[in-house]
């Protein structure tokens, strides 16, 4: 993230909003958007070489993947915070350990996580929902991408603290060169070597592998602190401060992958009972929710490109400029979501034949996910938009249960409910429920602050 | 030499700001608060109302500062931790003065010769301080104290190491409520 400059010359306070939202905005867009586009391609070529079996095995596979995520970014982000906290300081030897001790912090946890997943594969793959069929290509897939885990982990958390010391290029560069490793050797090991699902993750490890090189590589490069051997001496202090300063992302990601495990399980079971089987709701939703994730990865894009905008102007109390922010943001957002919206109601067929050709059974159940599933998602925007003026307001709680809202919070009771009653698409409503009444809870939120600092100003004048 | 710095921690409504200024006329030094305060805006292009509850004051408990720091990138708060942090140690190098407050105490445990304080009251005692002197009458007041107190802790624990209010930090903790302010001030006085 780019350094702000301080004081009434801050381009936060002089720019011209939009073109700041662009400049702040566009760079984690892309970003966010790396990396969900990393998984799609692979389930486009899975879906074309092997079969919504092989995607339905992805899906299964898939909460690991979350879970290692999650503890990757609390770690790196934890340690690039502490990194810009102890530098403003000026206690450089403080900075320094905490990129080390991030470090090793990181592959300590990433081994024990491979450990686990490989020694106990079976029952974890179990507790994700895996069905009897779809269990030997998750099997195959899960034992090879367990097998990655620490080079993701590892890289990603690195990346992390590259981009606070100033070189978000450069870590970019490594994730975008993973990635398009793995976009070339996806279809070379899937259709040339028919190597199926096995194939899929062998090229997402050989790219997170290229990945993790080109992280590592920057190490001793480090423009502003100089790592020293003893500075990966882990610390009991500077791991916790690490953990409390990142804690925030993994609350956030490790919530998601509890429910992607219940939504997986609630499938197959419902899914049993009807006329389309166990597999095909599972893999037809996991595409849905991955196109979705292209979309939040955009709304979350602009939400983090806006933030300190809508923070500092909040801070120096311009509140034309936070208005005017807040509005830009949010039309950015419903732009975007209701071109995905049209999409997904008027030409769902066209996203679902992206992933390979099907029968009838498979996309009927497809186009219905997608029109059910994502009925309310323009409702969205608005959602995150209010969760970043929240943040501003010095209200972090209340944001935190706005972003959890919607995928969390209402959704988990809903998708248990709604199934009793509607069966297996009772789990494709629960999107648009749970959108709906994180939409309320969005508005009250906004009201009561709104009215709440009414208050504080007369109290004041 | 290092130079030698009163520095003031307090609970809120306990009357140490009152204490810190007193001292500093006494002693012929000069006590930075609202100075520091305005330097604080000014650098950091915030309003001053704003720096006043974003530099001391995390906005809820531990949970809250957890949940203030959603991605990578530095906050409001961190960037006024940081100029914070400059102006307090310049302050300091400058000359022998008394810093209220804004975690002066971490700030400056290894660049200046500190005299740590911390002032505490009952809670009665700072209702009824708080009720002559700024003339505020809320039902919600004691409510008030404790959340602003519980703030402050939050924010000590969430950019420094130590525990707000924990007597190990501190060289001498006064009870403003038993010994008056006057004393308060005679015993701080005596001690420099």
């Amino acid at each position: 993230m780019e350094k702000v400059l301080s004081g009434k010359q801050s381009p936060f306070a002089t720019e011209p909003i939009g073109r700041l939202i662009v400049k702040f905005a566009v760079p984690s867009v892309i970003a966010l958007l790396v990396n969900s586009l990393y998984n799609i391609v692979d389930q486009i070529f899975i879906g074309w070489g092997v079969g919504y079996l092989g995607n339905g095995a992805t899906n299964i596979v898939f909460p690991i993947t979350i879970i290692a995520l999650a503890l990757s970014m609390m770690i790196g982000n934890g340690g690039a915070a502490y990194l810009s906290l102890k530098l403003g300081e000026g206690e450089v030897e403080t900075a320094r350990k905490g990129v080390g001790n991030a470090v090793t912090l990181v592959t300590i946890v990433s081994i024990i996580l491979t450990a686990i997943f490989l020694i106990w594969i079976n029952p974890i793959l179990t507790l994700f929902g895996a069905t009897e069929v779809l269990r030997p290509y998750a099997l195959e897939y899960g034992a090879i991408i367990g097998i990655g885990l620490p080079f993701m982990m590892i890289s990603a958390a690195i990346n992390s603290m590259i981009r606070a010391d100033g070189s978000p290029k450069y870590a970019m560069l490594s994730m975008v060169i993973g990635a398009i490793i793995n976009v070339i050797l996806d279809p070379i090991f899937i259709f040339i070597f028919e190597m199926g699902v096995k194939g899929a993750a062998i090229a997402t490890i050989i790219g997170q592998v290229a990945s993790f090189v080109v992280s590592v590589i920057y190490m001793p490069r480090f423009k502003s602190v100089h790592l020293h051997s003893s500075s990966f001496r882990p610390q009991v202090k500077t791991c916790g401060n690490i953990v409390v300063f990142g804690l925030s992302s993994f609350i956030t990601q490790f919530a998601i992958t509890i429910v992607m495990a219940m939504t997986n399980n609630l499938l197959t079971q419902y899914g049993a009972a009807s006329v389309y089987g166990s597999e095909i709701p599972l893999t037809a939703t996991g595409i849905v929710m991955k196109v979705n994730q292209i979309m939040i990865a955009i709304l979350l894009g602009i939400a983090t490109g806006a933030q300190p905008i809508i923070g500092y102007n909040y801070g120096a109390k311009s509140y034309n400029r936070v208005k005017k922010a807040l509005e830009i943001a949010l039309i950015a957002s419903e732009v975007v979501l209701i071109i995905a919206f049209l999409i997904f109601q008027f030409t769902p067929m066209s996203v679902v034949s992206l992933f390979g050709s099907e029968e009838g059974l498979y996309n009927e159940f497809a186009v219905m996910a997608f029109r059910i599933f994502l009925l309310l998602c323009p409702l969205t925007g608005f959602q995150t938009v209010a969760a970043v003026y929240l943040q501003a307001v010095g209200k972090p709680v209340k944001s935190a249960i706005l972003s959890l809202a919607r995928q969390i919070i209402f959704f988990v009771p809903t998708a248990l409910i709604l199934p009793i009653f509607l069966g297996v698409k009772g789990v494709l409503w629960t999107g648009p429920v749970a959108d709906g009444l994180a939409f309320i809870l969005s508005l009250a939120f906004l009201i009561y602050e709104r009215n709440h600092l009414k208050k504080k100003h007369i109290q004041i004048a | 030499m290092k130079n030698r710095v009163i520095t003031i921690s307090r609970e809120f409504g306990s009357g140490g700001r009152t204490i810190g200024k007193t001292v500093a006329e006494k002693l012929g030094i000069p006590c930075y608060d609202n100075k520091l305060l305005q330097e604080i805006a000014a650098q950091s292009g915030f309003e001053q109302n704003y720096v006043k509850e974003a530099s001391e004051y995390a906005p809820g408990g531990v949970l809250a500062s957890v949940f203030s720091h959603p991605s990578s990138g530095p906050n409001n708060a961190d960037y006024l931790w940081e100029i914070q942090y400059k102006l307090i140690t310049e302050l300091a190098e400058k000359g022998p003065c008394v810093i209220v407050g804004r975690c002066a105490d971490y700030i400056l445990r290894d660049k200046a010769d500190c005299l740590r304080v911390f002032i505490h009251a009952d809670i009665p005692f700072r209702m009824e301080r708080i009720l002559n002197i700024y003339g505020e009458r809320e039902k919600s007041l004691e409510q008030r104290l404790k959340d602003k107190d519980k703030r402050r802790a939050a924010y000590h624990r969430f950019y420094t190491d130590m525990k707000w209010g924990h007597a190990q930090n501190y060289d001498i903790t006064l009870n403003s409520g038993t010994l008056g302010i006057d004393k308060c001030v005679k015993i701080i006085q005596d001690l420099y």
